[in-house]
Parts: C-alpha cells; sequence; structure tokens
C-alpha cells in the first residue's frame, strides 16, 4: 500500500510539533506548513523518497509509531492548549449567551421571593409583554420601553412569590419559557442592638422580615415586621421597651415583647437608624431623639417626630451606620470613605476605607472598624488590607489610636499566616469590656480593661459562624448573631449555653444549605489576612481604588448581580465564578480551614445576591434615554436584555491613551444593570460619576461626542433606572 | 467564472482601500462593528460554500465544480481581506497585539493568513506544486479556527457559531464518507 502525500505530511507535522512546537493551535498550523514544504521538496526533487510501499498492518504501526508520541504530547498539552486558546468556561459562557440571545430574553435571570425587583426582557418586534410565573397572582405587564425593550417590575409582597425556577413570557399569542434561578433567602439577623439597661438586645433580618429580641434567659419574641427591616434600635428613656425598626419603606414604633406596632412613617430609602442620645444636633424636647440616615435623591439625617421626620443634616449619601453620644453623632459614609462627625461644628474625618462597624465607648469616644486607614494617598500594596480598630475622639473629631487586630495564633501553618482578628464586623463596648466580632476568624475577642491578651470566644465548633453581630448584656451574657446560622447565641463564660433560632434549620433546601456555606467563604479570610469581604463590603463595593495583582489601581468591583454573565472579573479571565477560590488559594495563602468543594459553594453564594434597587424616574424620561442608548450605539457591547454582550474588548480600543493599562490587556463588558449604584467608573476609575463617563472616555465609549447636553442627562437617567 | 472571480476579487480590494481610508475618520465605532460583522459573515458563508461545492456537486460535472470552488474560494479570502482591513481599521485600530494575543483574534488571523496561502497558490503557475492537495486541504482547518474566532468574539452570536460548526462537521463528514466510499 503507497503511503499518500497527506499522509507523509501528517507523519512528518506531527513530531515536528511534538518537538519544536508550542501548546497552541497556531504552533501546530506552522508545523504542518513546514511539513509541506519539506514534502514538497522531496516530492519535487527527490520523487521516489515517497514512492515506499507497505503493507496495510506495517502501514498501521509506522503511523502509531509516528503519531503516537505526537499525540501523547497533546493529550499532555491538552490543559494548556486549552487554556491558550480560551476554551476554559467556554460551556459555560455560550450558556449564558444564549440565555440573552434566546429571544425573548429575560435579565437578570434570578427571582427573589422576598423582595421586589426589576427584569428587562428583550422582545424585538414584540407589542406587548406580561410575564407569568408559577405562584404569581396574575400576570406581570410589562412597560414597553421602544427598541424591543420592555420592563417588569415584580414584587412578591402584591404580586406573589415565584414557587417555580421558571417564568413564562407571552409576546401576543407566543409564548415561551425561560429558566430562572428561584432563590428563597434564609433569616440572616445581623446587627445586635441592646436597650439601654442592657436587659434586651434585639436583630432584624431583612430576608425574612423579622424582629427577634432576646434577654439573658435566652428568648423573648419574634416579630413579624414591615417589608426588608434594615436596623433598628432601641428608644430611651426608663423602662422604655420599644424599638423602633427602620424597613425599606417606613419606620415603626413596635413593642419589644409584644410585637404591637404603636406608631409607623412612611420613610423611603432608609439606611440606619441610631438612638440620639441627647447628641447636640437633636434638638431638645423632640419626642423619640431618633436619628435615621436616607439616601435616594435627598441623602441625609432625619429626625422621628409625632408627626414624621424633621431634617437634621444634609449628607452626600445614605450613611451605612450612625452612633450617637452627647458630644456628636457620627455617620458612616462608604463612597467618600469618611466619617462625618455631627457635634457643635460639623467635621469630615477621612478614613481612606468605609467604616465596617462602630461603636460608642463612652461619651466622647467611638471605636471603628476598617480595613485600613490611609487618609492621604491610599496605600498601594497588593490587595492591601490591614484589619484594625481606629479610636475616634469626638471632642476633636480626629483619629487618635490605631490598633491592627489581626494576629497569629499556633494555628499558624506557614510563615506570615495570620489567623485571629480577621475582618471585624461588629463591635460592642460595655463598661470595661470591648466585645468584638470577627467575621473572617469565626470568633469573637473580649477585651478587658488591664488584660494584656483578649479572651477568645472560637465560634469555629458551633453553627454560629461569620458573626455580624455581638451584645453583652448587663449580667455579663455575650450574645452573638450569626447570618449563617440565622440564629443568636448566647455564651456565658465562653460557653454556647443556648441557641435561638429563627427558623427551623433542618428545613433548609440543599440549595439554601449550599448558598450558605458559599457566604461562609466570602467571610473568611484566607491566611493572609484577606477575606473577600475585605473589598467587597457585604459583596458590594467599597467605592475604593485598589492595587489588583500588581498592576494597576482599579476601582472594586460589586459582587451583586452578576449571575450569568460569564466570564467574570474585569478582564473576564475567570470564566466560572467558582473559578474564584483559584484567587484565594494561590496568591491569598488558601482559607484558614480546608473544605472541599468552595467554588460550588461560593458560586451558589454569588449568583443569589440580590443587586440593588435602581431608581425610578418617569417613564417617558427612561424612554427618552433608551433612544439616546440605542442611537449611540452603546447596545453594540451592552446588550439587550441583560446590557452586557458578555464579552471582552481589548483595553486600547476604548483607552488607546492609557500608560496604565497594555493595549491587548482584556476588559470585561460588564452588565449597566444597577450600574447607577456603582462607582468610581470605567476600567481605571477615571470617571467619578455615571455623568463623567462620557467626559472621560474621549468619544470611544459610545459615540456621545455628538449627543447634546440634555441627550447626555436624559441617557444617565436611563442608566440609573436600570 | 474567472471574471466572477476577478470581480469578487476587485470589489474586495476596492472595499479594503475604502475600509483604510475611513480609518482616520470620525466614524462610530458601532457603525465599524456593524461593517466588520457584515464582512466576516460573508467570508465565512463564502468559506462554507466553497467547502460544499465538492459534496454537492459530487457525480455532476468535475469541471464546473471546481470552478465554483475556486470562484468562491477566492471570494471567502477576499472578503476575509477585507474583514480583516474592517477590523484594522475599527474594532482593533488601537489594539493590534490583540491580533496575536487573544485567542479569539489570533484564530481568525491564522484562518485570514491560510486563506490568503491557499488564494496565491490558486492559480495556473502554482497549481503545479507537488503537495497542493494536502495545502488546501487547509479550508477545513480554516473552518475549524473560524469556529474557534466566533466562540469569544465579542459580536458574534451564539446561532452563527452553531450554525456555522454544525454546517461545518456535516460538510466535512460528508466529504470523508465519499471519501471512503471511493
Amino acid at each position: 500500500m503507497r503511503v499518500p502525500r497527506q499522509g507523509w505530511v501528517l507523519g512528518l507535522a506531527a513530531p515536528l510539533w511534538a518537538l519544536f512546537g508550542g501548546p497552541d493551535l497556531a504552533s501546530a498550523l506552522f508545523a504542518y506548513l513546514a511539513a509541506l514544504v519539506v514534502v514538497g521538496l522531496v516530492a519535487r526533487f527527490r520523487p521516489r523518497a515517497l514512492e515506499l510501499r507497505l503493507p496495510p498492518l506495517g502501514l498501521g504501526l509506522v503511523a502509531v509509531a509516528v503519531v503516537g508520541p505526537a499525540l501523547g504530547a497533546a493529550v499532555e498539552r491538552a490543559p494548556t492548549l486549552a487554556e491558550n486558546e480560551g476554551l476554559l468556561g467556554v460551556a459555560e459562557h455560550l450558556g449564558d449567551r444564549w440565555a440573552m440571545e434566546r429571544t425573548p430574553a429575560i435579565a437578570p435571570g434570578v427571582v427573589f421571593t422576598d423582595r421586589p425587583q426589576r427584569f428587562f426582557v428583550h422582545a424585538p418586534g414584540a407589542s406587548a409583554v406580561s410575564v407569568e410565573g408559577a405562584g404569581f397572582d396574575a400576570p406581570l405587564d410589562a412597560e414597553a420601553l421602544g427598541h424591543g425593550l420592555f420592563r417588569v417590575d415584580h414584587h412578591p409582597r402584591r404580586d406573589g412569590a415565584l414557587t417555580a425556577a421558571a417564568l413564562t413570557i407571552r409576546t401576543g399569542e407566543a409564548t415561551a419559557r425561560r429558566p430562572v434561578e428561584r432563590v428563597v433567602p434564609t433569616a440572616h439577623p445581623r446587627r445586635l442592638r441592646t436597650n439601654p439597661s442592657r436587659t434586651l438586645a434585639a436583630a432584624v433580618s431583612e430576608e425574612t422580615d423579622t424582629l427577634l429580641v432576646v434577654d439573658a434567659e435566652g428568648f423573648v419574641a419574634s416579630h413579624d415586621t414591615a417589608d426588608r427591616p434594615i436596623d433598628l434600635a432601641f428608644i430611651e428613656g426608663p423602662g422604655a421597651n420599644g424599638i423602633a425598626v427602620l424597613s425599606a419603606d417606613q419606620v415603626a414604633m413596635m413593642s419589644a415583647r409584644s410585637g404591637e406596632t404603636q406608631m409607623a412613617h412612611p420613610l423611603a430609602h432608609g439606611t440606619a437608624i441610631a438612638a440620639g442620645n441627647d447628641a447636640p444636633i437633636v434638638p431638645s424636647g423632640s419626642g423619640t431623639s431618633l436619628v435615621m440616615g436616607v439616601g435616594g435623591e435627598d441623602p441625609g439625617l432625619l429626625l422621628l417626630v409625632e408627626s414624621g421626620t424633621e431634617r437634621l443634616a444634609d449628607l452626600p449619601e445614605g450613611p451605612d451606620e450612625i452612633v450617637c453620644t452627647w458630644i456628636a453623632c457620627v455617620a458612616s459614609l462608604r463612597r467618600t470613605a469618611s466619617l462625618v462627625v455631627l457635634g457643635r461644628e460639623r467635621v469630615e474625618v477621612p478614613l481612606g476605607r468605609p467604616a465596617v462597624a462602630m461603636a460608642a465607648v463612652d461619651g466622647d469616644t467611638v471605636l471603628v472598624a476598617v480595613t485600613d486607614y490611609s487618609p492621604g494617598e491610599p496605600h498601594l500594596g497588593n490587595h492591601f488590607v490591614q484589619d484594625q480598630l481606629l479610636t475616634l475622639d469626638l471632642r476633636t473629631a480626629t483619629i487618635t489610636e490605631r490598633q491592627p487586630t489581626a494576629w497569629r495564633s499556633p494555628r499558624q501553618a506557614a510563615a506570615g499566616d495570620v489567623d485571629r482578628g480577621l475582618s471585624p464586623m461588629a463591635i460592642d463596648a460595655h463598661g470595661e469590656t470591648l466585645a468584638v466580632a470577627f467575621a473572617g476568624s469565626d470568633e469573637i475577642e473580649v477585651f478587658r480593661s488591664g488584660a494584656p491578651v483578649p479572651a477568645v470566644v472560637d465560634l469555629a465548633d458551633t453553627p454560629l459562624l461569620a458573626p455580624q453581630g455581638v451584645a453583652r448584656l448587663a449580667d455579663g451574657t455575650l450574645l452573638v448573631s450569626s447570618p449563617l446560622a440565622g440564629a443568636i447565641g448566647l455564651f456565658v463564660r465562653g460557653e454556647l449555653r443556648k441557641l435561638v433560632q429563627l427558623e427551623d434549620v433542618d428545613a433548609r433546601t440543599s440549595a439554601q444549605a449550599l448558598r450558605l456555606r458559599g457566604e461562609h467563604s466570602f467571610y473568611e479570610a484566607t491566611r493572609s489576612g484577606v477575606a473577600c469581604q475585605s473589598c467587597h463590603l457585604h459583596a458590594d463595593t467599597d467605592h475604593v481604588m485598589r492595587n489588583i495583582g500588581g498592576r494597576r489601581l482599579a476601582p472594586t468591583l460589586t459582587v451583586r448581580g452578576v449571575a450569568g454573565t460569564a466570564p467574570y472579573l474585569r478582564d473576564g479571565s475567570y470564566p466560572r465564578i467558582a473559578d474564584l477560590t483559584h484567587l484565594s488559594t494561590t496568591l491569598l495563602g488558601g482559607w484558614l480551614r480546608h473544605e472541599a468543594g468552595r467554588g460550588e459553594a461560593l458560586d451558589a453564594f454569588v449568583r443569589a445576591l440580590p443587586r440593588h434597587p435602581p431608581k425610578d424616574p418617569p417613564l417617558e424620561r427612561v424612554r427618552e434615554g433608551l433612544d439616546v442608548f440605542v442611537r449611540a450605539g452603546c447596545p453594540t457591547c451592552h446588550a439587550f436584555p441583560a446590557f452586557t454582550s458578555l464579552a471582552s474588548v481589548p483595553q486600547g480600543s476604548l483607552f488607546p491613551e492609557s500608560d496604565t493599562l497594555a493595549s491587548d490587556e482584556r476588559l470585561d463588558v460588564p452588565s449597566l444593570l444597577s450600574v447607577g449604584t456603582r462607582g468610581p467608573f470605567l476600567a481605571d476609575g477615571r470617571a467619578p460619576t455615571l455623568r463623567s463617563v462620557f467626559d472621560e472616555a474621549g468619544g470611544r465609549h459610545g459615540d456621545t461626542e455628538s449627543l447634546a447636553e440634555e441627550d447626555l442627562d436624559a441617557l444617565v437617567t436611563f442608566l440609573e433606572s436600570l | 467564472m474567472k471574471r466572477l472571480a476577478l470581480w469578487v476579487s476587485l470589489l474586495g480590494l476596492a472595499a479594503v482601500a475604502g475600509g483604510a481610508a475611513w480609518v482616520w475618520t470620525a466614524w462610530s465605532a458601532a457603525s465599524w462593528v456593524g461593517l466588520s460583522r457584515v464582512s466576516g459573515w460573508v467570508a465565512a458563508g463564502l468559506l462554507l460554500a466553497s467547502l460544499a461545492a465538492s459534496p454537492v456537486g459530487h457525480g455532476g460535472d468535475a469541471k464546473r465544480v471546481k470552478r465554483w470552488r475556486r470562484a468562491l474560494g477566492v471570494g471567502a479570502a477576499v472578503s476575509a481581506l477585507v474583514h480583516l482591513g474592517i477590523a484594522l481599521g475599527g474594532p482593533v485600530r488601537d489594539a493590534l497585539d490583540a491580533l496575536w494575543t487573544w485567542p479569539t483574534y489570533r484564530a481568525g488571523l491564522l484562518a485570514t493568513l491560510i486563506l490568503v496561502l491557499l488564494l496565491v497558490t490558486s492559480f495556473a503557475a502554482t497549481k503545479r506544486i507537488k503537495v497542493w492537495k494536502p495545502l488546501h486541504r487547509l479550508t477545513y482547518v480554516a473552518g475549524a479556527l473560524v469556529a474557534l474566532h466566533l466562540l469569544r468574539l465579542p459580536f458574534a452570536s451564539v446561532v452563527g457559531l452553531l450554525f456555522f460548526t454544525s454546517a461545518l462537521i456535516v460538510l466535512l463528514s460528508w466529504r470523508l464518507l465519499l471519501r471512503l466510499r471511493r
């Protein structure tokens, strides 16, 4: 049997590639071309050399002998070749792209049973769209925005909660069933607050609309609240046991024991509440002296009075937390990474990183937990995190002391490891005792005046992982709240005496259990002392510019609402959310404890994070903005309905003048859903506001240079409504 | 048929020149992307058509089949060049490194280089080279590279990718089946 020319070429190309080629298709192709040249020259000048005839068996053996090693090399190189050719995670990427392109398509593909959400449907050519779901009281009619885009607002309390993992989109007579991820959240008690006499403590669970009140015996009551309780404060006064609960759309005074609502005022965009404690900004004789932070269009501090609210101060954003003493109220601001001290004067105290938690130690001191303190220039270390407690002197409005919290214990596995005092999440100061909850290292550290080292209450062997609330009652009982456990634990002399559950743990589904494991991984610190939480505060952005990977400063991304937008990270280098564990196990030294399946759990947790509610401008204005969006060519990359093409683009095509980014560096096209709640914007954070994106991009970020000012305003309005 | 190939080539070159002329103009990015997308799909379609010529025309007039295959192949190569010219003028104008460092662009570039190589060896003078058939079987490799190009491309559709890849697999299988029957 004569060996064909093709056989000669392949027989020569295979070993050439195995010996000299790299793990990529280009070198395989060049090996083939080189073999073609060689065989062509031999055929031209020594044609008889190619006239070899072998019996079929012999030919087969020769083929195996020549091609076999090359195949072996190919198998060995396959993982690297797949990576080099961009084939890793292709299935997930194509799955997400298919879900977006298969019209009518809906985004986001996650439905929560506890909170209002906004969805976008892309149905080109349809004049009307409605969305049906099992458990909905009636089909949800979508608002037509134009250009085949529709908007659907859904509130489980109003419309009924989804009971199946699919939605049906109706466009005229046609229907299309689309799979979605249905998320039924578990109870998440977070901040613990005590009454003035420290006989009671309470926490709210935003996910299950619950207020839980406990005493030193372990249980007082569990009460239903208005939709999504965010924060609470005990009402001051001798013998008072009333609680003010700040919810998504109201503030209500409730009886701690009976749960009876004594007074309720509508209030939108509330972010935090605190007892005024005779602070100078609270006018005397105001009644309740409850101070509330609000965001939205007109952020600031409000005072709750009989007739409603009175404005106390304007702020650039709704504060994350408020603490008041008789000297001043302190509001922590995330976007500006600062504290605003409102005493006899108003003083802004820059921190460089936003406060994670605060607590008044006495009348003139507030302790503040932060992940770093750099009020001037940011620290430029790669993934720089240094957990610490700052002492804020309210009389001078200055930081007078810094106490790093991370330390190493005999559990250290490698030189430099830190495994205690990581990610301070809550502080409670009472008398001579200070208790701090560390979510990163699953512990409570109790500092007593005069004691050289803190007493450690290790939570790793209890269900109370990743604690987010701590409080000491007057009799010394230590209370710890854990969203993962959905419970508050009572500790006496460091021993867990009682666990007060908000829900039946045994009734949790496997999906809920997986998400909670992922939530633990999110809060648990790595041995370098860095946790996901260190930068992504409660899975959100801290709005800080950071050195990521030792290359450049970049704004922290939010983790919310990223489900269904593979690949991930700003350079699209992680095809799956689960791959993010690679960062923790390599660069950051690995988690404190070994646990199998972290990637899958982290993926489940991140996918089920709710995104922030968008603004709600008039529909006509939104339609105008969408027209501008389309006219400027934005959907080319930010395609409907997820407002991303799920692709990467070379940064040179967007920022050709950049000297910090390589021209061929990948930039992932982010989804614009909830874009109004992020910032700073663009890959290197050059645009502090959404509006400035179009000034800073030099005409490369959409065709916006020819747009009039009113067009740009309409465009920003539209983006904020996403 | 020669005339057709010539016209296709000339039109393609004219488009390349036109694309180059637009390079420094303020034409919108979205327009560049749209043109890039259209030219890319034209090239991919012509490539598929040239691959289909042999199996579809099997048993018919062999010369006629060859003429069609050649004309479509020339058209595919010229369209690929046009597509590359538009991409250079638009989406990757300021990121030329990405043409080689990004797998998706590298695959497209390699496919274009193969088609150009086949184009220059498609004329009478070069048809006498001794490895012409093994060389021109690279059209299937070019097809596979186009599929890889579409896999992660920012502006390609999944439906298009699936259609192209399925068609390529069907045509290759058909060709192999005919070969085995012989």
